[in-house]
């Protein structure tokens, strides 16, 4: 454990994270107890390595490469199977209206189609599109091909849409058969 | 789809996470402006993209999840020592002698880590905090200390050999009075603590398990982690205490020197 003269040093590099982190656990787990638990553990485990974290490096990509390990290690020890739904509904691969379909649609109706995408999309679609990390960032913090980041958050992204588009449909709101 | 939007398909979040080479860039800008359908798509996926940034970012934690935060790892920076280990000295000794049950053993190791935790507390508030240059006369110590406790300068001054004493003196922290000596080797510190006890209720368990040795036929009990060791004894009227930042034999060392100096006090 670095000394403790160092937290404040750590609080001040590591803290601005604390929301990104949060709501990346809070949509990866989809349960804010459990993400609070996770991030705390994360916050935990930075301190006790903070010596190893080489200064003047990306912070915020080690923080989160942290809380991908805590999360995958909680996922082990806490696996609840969740079920997924695949949907065959075959959309239409022509758009002939105008999308207008994000003020429409709500938080939970987008919450809801993340929940349906299978763990490893929806890390990668969190880490690329919400918190903006390239692709060589996310191969690195999940340890992973950079090929298959691309392919999983190709993937992802595409069921992602699905599901919005599906819901929106239902909704009666377009987009009229946009494309997966 | 015709094979060249198809391909473009293939390519649109690449290009809309700007990841795309150059000459691709290019390409896809080119065939973009010539094809509705395609801008169409890029504008879907974009407001997708956008709506899945919004919604996620707009989750926040709890009032009060920093200082939640903050406050675990002050904890774990002074955290008292892990049970576990003694635990496991205690099941042994159970096995051996069928003595205590884990239970019990759990809830006496508690009660003795709350009483250590006064020491490691006015060391981390005062010595930590406040320990000053210099080495103060033994006249000055004594006087700061009190008439009562003026016979322990002289035995904290016979560890000038192997420290510079920092500070003897009085302080108080949550309703407690403390008479503090404040050593130092090589950029450590070392509090020398004695406290009067608060009643009959503020006793160490008594259990042989608990106490990591005897000094002058008094128990002496320990706690500490990677920083901070701590002894702790019970006299008749005062807790006392002994917290190391060098090792765990060096505060048991020094307790065990300083006893004799304890009991003095009280006669």
């Amino acid at each position: 454990m670095p000394a403790p003269e160092r937290l404040a040093e750590f609080e001040a590099a590591a803290l601005p994270v604390l929301k990104d982190l949060y709501r990346t656990a809070a949509a990866q787990l989809r349960n804010e107890t459990e993400a609070q638990d996770v991030v705390q553990e994360v916050y935990l485990h930075a301190w006790n390595s903070f010596e190893r974290f080489e200064a003047g490096t990306n912070c915020r990509a080690w923080m989160f490469k942290i809380l991908f390990h805590r999360i995958h290690h909680h996922r082990r020890k806490w696996y609840r199977l969740r079920l997924f739904q695949e949907n065959e509904e075959f959309l239409e691969d022509q758009l002939v209206a105008p999308v207008e379909v994000a003020d429409r649609l709500t938080d939970q109706d987008v919450l809801r189609a993340l929940d349906t995408l299978p763990e490893e999309f929806r890390e990668v679609v969190l880490l690329a599109d919400v918190e903006e990390f390239t692709y060589r960032e996310v191969s690195e913090m999940l340890s992973i091909p950079i090929g298959t980041v691309m392919s999983r958050l190709s993937r992802g992204r595409g069921r992602l849409r699905e599901r919005l588009a599906e819901t929106a449909r239902r909704l009666g709101i377009g987009p009229e058969g946009a494309a997966a | 789809m015709n094979p060249i939007c198809e391909k473009a398909r293939q390519l649109l979040d690449s290009y809309l996470s700007n990841e795309l080479q150059v000459e691709t860039l290019h390409e896809m800008n080119e065939h973009l402006r010539g094809c509705a359908e395609c801008r169409n798509e890029l504008a879907w996926r974009r407001q997708s993209r956008s709506l899945l940034a919004e919604t996620v970012r707009a989750m926040a934690p709890p009032p009060g999840y920093e200082t939640r935060i903050q406050a675990s790892l002050r904890g774990r920076t002074v955290r008292p020592v892990r049970w576990w280990p003694y635990a496991l000295v205690a099941v042994a000794a159970m096995v051996a002698v069928g003595w205590l049950t884990l239970s019990q053993y759990r809830s006496a190791r508690l009660a003795v880590d709350a009483l250590l935790a006064w020491g490691r507390t006015d060391h981390v508030q005062c010595a930590r905090a406040y320990a000053r240059e210099g080495t103060p006369v033994a006249a000055d110590m004594r006087e700061q200390v009190g008439a009562e406790y003026a016979s322990l300068v002289d035995a904290v001054t016979r560890e000038s050999a192997r420290y510079v004493v920092r500070e003897g003196h009085r302080c108080k922290f949550q309703g407690r009075e403390f008479v503090h000596f404040i050593l130092e080797r090589d950029g450590r510190l070392t509090s020398i603590v004695m406290t009067k006890k608060r009643g009959e209720g503020e006793t160490f368990p008594k259990s042989a398990l608990l106490a990591a040795m005897k000094a002058d036929r008094i128990p002496v009990y320990s706690a500490g982690d990677g920083e901070m060791h701590i002894a702790g004894a019970e006299m008749a009227r005062h807790l006392v205490f002994v917290v190391s930042e060098t090792s765990q034999n060096e505060s048991l060392r020094l307790m065990a020197a300083l006893i004799p100096s304890f009991r003095a006090v009280e006669r």
